[in-house]
């Protein structure tokens, strides 16, 4: 069919404001938060479930291309197209379904904003706990998508672990539902988990049910300065260990505490290393307690110095500071590779050291910060790419880093995806069974290849 | 043909590495739902035209005036870039190259050289009634400004009433006064701002005044930070009127007495608030005011929603317009207030203009309502 042809079929579908082939469209469209671009030849807004179904049986009976789009956060090429085709851009679909008290679970719409949700639920003095960085912007349906996780996941998990159905509109065009409304359910294979994750490869995600929790009343941050970084992992291991359960635990080395001291202008205490903990619950007795035994813990490791931000804006500041980390870590090089290596906890140790080392062996510079508490580093990777040499040697830094989270027993990602960015070393982490087994998946519910090509692993 | 931009600002073009944070903020993106339209979509299009991977064809010059110019976008990127001076630049680079304004905008300019005044109306109608006595030893010029003085000139009045009531011998230019320049600023007509800045200083400098007092926050941008830059000594101070209110009810100059008992809301300008901070100083004048009561929006102080008028977005893009100022128009609703108040003429325009096609609360100047409590 010709490309206007296509187009014409699309507008019958969602209407033809709802089309589009500007090149400043697809231009935009090109690109996410990560180094990869691709074109689409034609973006689309589908309104409802029921258009993304027909969109799809026309791709499928085309065999045309269809990458699916939330609101673009993406770190690892998820969302960019690499055989051009449809983007099928799902923001548009936002609406909250249901908030459902009694069962603690909410009902909504692909496109629905993380902020809104969580500004929808506030009232109720309930949340849903998983904070991607992002989620000022992303969407519920791109963080399934990915299995987004954030700083509180040290404690309450990632998106995985709040879901309990999916509606998703597969290959063909049909609309399954997946999982239950109950909060235990064993009734055949565990479809929801398979479909989140799975980086838009397996179906459009339209609708997800979630459990919500009840906010805690009190959040407290403590910061912990060391000398070593070898102190800090060691006392961040002992506060993981202990029964004080952080609802975050974050490390950021010294080249990382100097960006963002220039970047946010604010000062901090001469350090090697900062470890930053956040304590919630629902009396303050408690959550201050925690924070006393927490700071015995850092002291005993050798803290050089301990804070606790007692109000509310001290501890908000001290976050944009942790959240300044990436960007201000990014204005040292014109180029930067953001990576999300995770190992198991008590690996943090050695994971630190051998990112030492693979920037000592390749002369680049590793800032590395990260949600340490559960072993999801964030190595930066800094060079020109103007630089050929430089950008060669920052590439070997990246296999390096990857190989060392494999070998201590980790991931290559621990919440951005693998997408385009991570799919050459996908062969580092699984076997050519265990790849064959997902081919085979893939194959079963997509086999004309139409959806997102080209993700997760190479050849794809 | 590509563009080119100081070192300073490419700098900031390349920092923004498309987190998409801003769009949660921009007021375009939430009316236009496409990337194209927002202010990561404008950077993309910047960086391309900076590399020469594409023309500045209508469709991108659109892209990059339809934007007002708000900062929204920068209260919540984490890389810290300056889009609105990138945006700002970008315009003037595309104009040097003849590839912009738009035909809506390079008609301003042409009413401004010929009338003095963006609405090509008669010069000579500026509005006579604030052409006082002069006194030859004020130090306070009053700037009306061209809202005021053709669209709104309840608001040129209730500032006559407030300045004689506090008792400040002020000046204006009557006639002689000149459009700031602040619409060709934003949409990168620099060299006729130029013009208009030279001309407009001479006579600041002829009337002997040490401060200008402005009542719109694009006049006060402009004369306070675009002229020093245009014109090179400036040696006046600007100050805006909330705060030269503000500042006579806290010396006691300017009593308010009458009772006014609405519950208002207050809009924040872009150009006063996230360009300046000035967040207090009218909530201080309004909570002056007896009997009124103050409600806030859910979007206040620097996390505004701008109105949607500004940078030239009214002038080319009224349809988008309308659509931001009627959705702050429903924020305001919201809150039950009888009123809402902002501290800029254009927004008081424009969301007065929303607030009747929407058939919501009456808007005024923070002017006009001071005045009533006179």
């Amino acid at each position: 069919m010709s490309e206007s042809g296509l187009n014409k079929r699309l507008a019958q579908i969602v209407g033809a404001e709802n089309v589009s082939t500007e090149s400043v469209d697809l231009l935009c469209y090109s690109r996410d938060a990560s180094e990869n671009v691709g074109m689409p030849d034609i973006v689309v807004w589908p309104n409802n479930t029921s258009q993304v179904s027909e969109i799809m049986k026309l791709a499928n009976e085309l065999k045309i291309p269809v990458t699916p789009r939330g609101a673009g956060t993406c770190l690892s090429g998820g969302p960019i197209p690499t055989k051009g085709g449809i983007l099928l851009v799902m923001t548009r679909m936002n609406k909250i379904l249901e908030i459902d008290i009694a069962n603690l679970q909410v009902l909504v719409e692909c496109g629905v904003v993380w902020q809104d949700l969580n500004n929808a639920l506030t009232p109720y003095k309930l949340f849903l706990p998983p904070d991607p960085a992002s989620k000022d912007a992303c969407t519920i349906g791109g963080c399934m998508a990915e299995c987004s996780g954030g700083v509180r996941a040290v404690k309450y998990g990632t998106f995985r672990d709040w879901a309990l159905g999916l509606q998703v509109v597969l290959p063909n065009g049909e609309i399954i539902e997946t999982g239950a409304k109950t909060r235990k359910g064993v009734s055949g294979y565990d479809l929801t988990r398979l479909f989140i994750g799975s980086e838009g490869t397996l179906g459009v995600i339209t609708r997800a049910r979630l459990r919500i929790f009840p906010l805690p009343r009190y959040r407290l941050v403590m910061s912990a300065y060391f000398d070593s970084m070898e102190s800090a992992g060691k006392a961040i291991f002992r506060v993981m260990t202990s029964d004080l359960i952080p609802s975050a635990a974050e490390l950021m080395d010294k080249q990382t505490v100097e960006a963002v001291s220039k970047f946010m202008n604010m000062k901090f205490p001469k350090c090697i290393a900062l470890a930053i903990f956040e304590f919630d619950g629902s009396s303050l007795g408690e959550v201050k307690r925690r924070i006393r035994q927490a700071r015995k813990l850092c002291e005993r490791e050798k803290a050089t110095r301990v804070d606790v931000s007692e109000t509310v804006e001290k501890s908000d500041r001290l976050w944009r500071a942790r959240k300044s980390a990436g960007p201000a870590l990014a204005t040292l090089k014109p180029s930067s590779m953001h990576e999300d290596a995770t190992v198991p906890t008590s690996r943090i140790p050695e994971m630190l050291t051998r990112i030492e080392q693979v920037a000592h062996k390749h002369n680049v510079l590793i800032p590395t910060f990260g949600h340490v508490g559960d072993g999801n580093l964030h190595p930066i990777i800094l060079y020109d790419e103007r630089n050929p040499d430089e950008k060669k040697r920052a590439e070997a830094a990246t296999a390096d880093i990857f190989r060392a989270a494999i070998e201590l027993g980790g991931t290559l990602s621990g919440e951005h995806g693998i997408g385009l960015s991570k799919a050459p070393f996908f062969s580092m982490e699984h076997s050519s069974p265990e790849t064959e087994v997902m081919r085979k998946i893939k194959n079963a519910i997509d086999p004309n290849n139409i959806l997102n090509p080209g993700k997760i692993w190479a050849g794809a | 043909m590509g563009i080119k931009l100081p070192e300073e600002l490419e700098i900031e073009v390349y920092r923004c590495f498309r987190c998409g944070y801003c769009r949660a903020q921009c007021p375009v993106f939430k009316v236009k739902q496409n990337e194209s339209w927002g202010a990561r979509g404008r950077m993309i299009l910047i960086k391309s035209l900076i590399e020469g991977d594409i023309d500045a064809t209508s469709a991108v010059v659109d892209r990059l005036y339809c934007c007002s110019l708000c900062k929204a976008c920068e209260t919540s990127c984490p890389a810290l870039v300056r889009t609105s001076d990138v945006y700002e630049r970008v315009r003037e680079s595309l104009v040097e190259q003849k590839q912009a304004p738009l035909d809506k905008h390079q008609r301003i300019a042409e009413k401004i050289l010929a009338e003095g005044n963006p609405f090509g109306l008669p010069r000579a109608e500026r509005p006579s009634s604030y052409q006082r006595k002069n006194p030859s030893n004020a130090e306070v010029l009053y700037f009306v400004g061209c809202v005021p003085s053709y669209r709104r000139p309840s608001i040129v009045r209730s500032v006559e009433k407030i300045l004689e009531a506090a008792g400040v011998e002020y000046t204006t230019l009557g006639a002689q006064e000149l459009c700031c320049g602040s619409v060709l600023m934003r949409t990168g007509q620099t060299s006729t701002v130029k013009k208009l800045a030279q001309q407009n200083t001479k006579r600041f400098k002829e009337l002997g005044v040490k401060k200008i007092v402005t009542v719109c926050p694009g006049c006060y941008l402009t004369l306070k930070v675009d002229y020093p830059k245009l014109v090179g000594d400036f040696p006046f101070e600007v100050v805006h009127i909330s705060d030269f209110i503000n500042q006579l009810l806290q010396s006691g100059k300017l009593k308010l007495t009458k009772q006014v008992g609405l519950k208002v809301t207050f809009h924040d300008p872009c150009h006063l608030g996230r360009r300046f901070n000035i967040y207090e100083p009218p909530r201080n004048v309004l909570l002056s005011i007896p009997g009124l009561k103050l409600v806030e929006m859910p979007h206040n102080r620097e996390n505004s929603q701008c109105c949607g008028a500004g940078g030239g977005v009214r002038a080319a893009f009224s349809d988008v317009t309308s659509k931001i100022g009627v959705s702050r128009m429903e924020e305001a609703a919201q809150t039950k207030a009888d009123l809402l108040v902002t501290s800029c003429p254009f927004c008081c325009l424009n969301l007065d203009d929303a607030s009747r096609q929407a058939q919501l609360l009456p808007v005024s100047d923070l002017t006009e309502i001071v005045a009533e409590a006179l």
